[in-house]
């Protein structure tokens, strides 16, 4: 079967993981400048923390993806009850994703707020503006390219990385490409990359057009730039809401397995005997990687124990 | 305030730089009401730090500095800068903003209407010479460098404030654009009557432009007197900077 075949005849699925994709990217890169930008800013105006918080985001990104997802998920972390870190799915992915997509935003509104010409810095201040006003007035305008190309390489990183992030239940085009490893189908490998390729493109290309209508003296409108942040701190915020709303849900437990035959059979035992056994409701996740944290722990006592703690994996 | 006070003055004002380099000392000067004082040196003598006192980018290290008959440390900096128009060197225009938007920066501060900072945007913007209709909607890049100069004058003209700074204002620009501005710079001071304080190290410009010449050399100064005086003294730096007046004269006859 070709490539166009297979696509042509799953083309509902494509949507799907492709939308997924997209869903994993646009939060992560979002929160990322939610996070980044200010923090670049704060590094402007307290030079002396800028080597450890750069450090930091430098260390995060070295670290292997798929050991960061590894080491994420037996974290359990909550804020006001609500879990913000730890277990398989689109929070744990999400949170690795941000790690990843920092450096480059911090880095970059870093350097452009720093490469501004102190000359113009010190016409703004000998004109009576206060720092705020030299923030917002001049700073930031002048340093917006070069913030947006650090968004351009965020997004391009985030959206390669994520297909990584299908090995821990995050959905996306990750999915078809660990599924034609696992069955050794080059058709379904490419079904995953050849789009994911295409959105990273896409990606660089609208980020890089929009990049240049900002460089100066262009003539964009002052008033367009706001809408377009504003736009993108609601858009942000929103999807912030929605991943805690999505990720927060108690009371339920996810089965996850391998994608393999027999541990999809063992996960939907596991599951099913939990649906017998308890009150908790089940959430079915047999299409993972293979890289859950292996701690040995029974199923009968899984079982018995109406509460459980945090993710637990069991080896055979 | 009429003609005669005092705008600015410096009281044993000293600044010493945190590694013990003074980059001025003892300065005591007087700035009268509507009179250009022109402070001449060599690069490094004290020129720009004096200016940075006056508006408070800087604070003395020690004496006083009195704006108004105010002590600077006793004015609220962002109201004090407000008072005072900045002009420096060509870069100091905003390269992301139009012509009529940087001449309307510090209106905009201060909370003018948007079809008064208009208004007042075009008019300085004949009062320097430029079509209001050509140059209003251009940004900076798109302007030579004497255009460009003319914006910086126009910019701090703009909130009308009673004393104006002009740190080396015409120094990127050519030998004859120079000149040109100069003499447009000297009829406009007339028609405006503010205080200056306009900083060089160009003698030919201090004598077109000063009331009086403040000759500055390694922080400290050497004299203070109307251009004339400066031809007539025997201070070594004095006589170096009137013997390049006259190199340059007898250069120019002899070509």
């Amino acid at each position: 079967m070709s490539l166009a075949e297979f696509l042509s005849r799953n083309v509902g699925e494509l949507v799907t993981l492709t939308l997924e994709h997209l869903f994993l990217v646009g939060v992560s890169t979002g929160i990322a400048i939610l996070i980044g930008v200010p923090l670049g800013i704060l590094l402007t105006r307290k030079p002396a923390l800028s080597k450890p918080v750069l450090g930091f985001a430098n260390i995060m990104q070295t670290a292997p993806s798929l050991a960061l997802f590894g080491f994420l998920i037996p974290l359990n972390i909550y804020l006001f009850h609500v879990k913000i870190l730890g277990g398989i799915g689109a929070r744990t992915a999400i949170v690795a994703l941000v790690l990843y997509a920092l450096l480059p935003i911090i880095r970059n509104t870093f350097t452009g707020i720093r490469s501004v010409d102190p000359a113009i810095r010190d016409a703004g201040r000998g004109m009576g503006m206060t720092d705020r006003q030299l923030l917002f007035q001049v700073e930031l305008p002048l340093a917006l390219g070069v913030i947006i190309a650090g968004v351009r390489v965020a997004t391009v990183i985030c959206v390669g990385t994520a297909t990584i992030a299908a090995a821990i239940d995050a959905g996306g085009l990750g999915r078809y490409i660990f599924r034609g490893l696992r069955a050794n189908d080059n058709v379904l490998i490419l079904a995953g990359a050849v789009p994911a390729a295409l959105i990273a493109i896409a990606a660089d290309l609208a980020l890089g057009y929009f990049e240049r209508t900002v460089q100066l003296g262009r003539r964009t409108r002052v008033s367009a730039k706001k809408i377009i942040i504003a736009g993108l701190a609601v858009l942000s915020a929103a999807m912030v809401i929605v991943y805690f709303v999505v990720g927060g849900s108690s009371g339920r437990i996810a089965v996850g397995s391998k994608d393999f035959t027999e541990q999809v059979i063992v996960g939907e035992i596991l599951a099913q005997t939990i649906e017998n056994k308890t009150r908790l409701q089940v959430t079915r996740r047999f299409d993972l990687g293979g890289i859950l944290p292996t701690k040995p722990w029974s199923p009968e006592r899984l079982i018995r124990t109406s509460n459980i703690p945090g993710p637990r994996s069991w080896q055979y | 305030m009429s003609n005669g006070d005092t705008a600015i003055e410096f009281h044993d004002v000293s600044f010493t730089l945190p590694d013990g380099k003074t980059l001025l000392a003892n300065l005591n000067l007087q700035v009268q009401q509507g009179e250009t004082l022109v402070l001449l040196g060599r690069s490094g003598s004290g020129k720009t730090t004096t200016m940075k006192l006056i508006n408070r980018l800087i604070d003395p290290t020690a004496g006083e500095v009195r704006v108004e008959q105010k002590p600077t440390v006793n004015w609220d900096p962002i109201r004090l800068r407000r008072r005072i128009g900045y002009v420096i060197q060509e870069i100091g225009l905003f390269p992301h903003l139009t012509v009529e938007e940087n001449i309307g920066v510090v209106p905009r501060l201060e909370g003018w209407a948007p079809d008064r900072i208009r208004d007042r945007a075009r008019r300085l913007l004949s009062l320097v010479g430029l079509e209001a209709d050509r140059f209003a909607a251009r940004f900076p890049r798109e302007l030579s460098g004497g255009q460009r100069q003319r914006i910086g004058v126009a910019r701090a003209l703009a909130a009308d404030p009673p004393i104006i700074l002009l740190d080396e204002p015409f120094g990127a620009l050519d030998p004859i654009t120079r000149r040109e501005i100069q003499r447009e710079f000297k009829s406009l001071q007339r028609e405006l009557n503010k205080t200056m304080i306009f900083v060089t190290h160009d003698i030919a410009e201090a004598f077109v432009l000063g009331t009086r010449i403040a000759l500055l050399k390694d922080g400290q100064l050497v004299l203070l007197d109307v251009p004339a005086g400066l031809l007539r003294s025997t201070h070594p730096e004095a006589r170096a900077f009137a013997e390049s007046l006259y190199d340059a004269q007898s250069i120019g006859s002899s070509a």
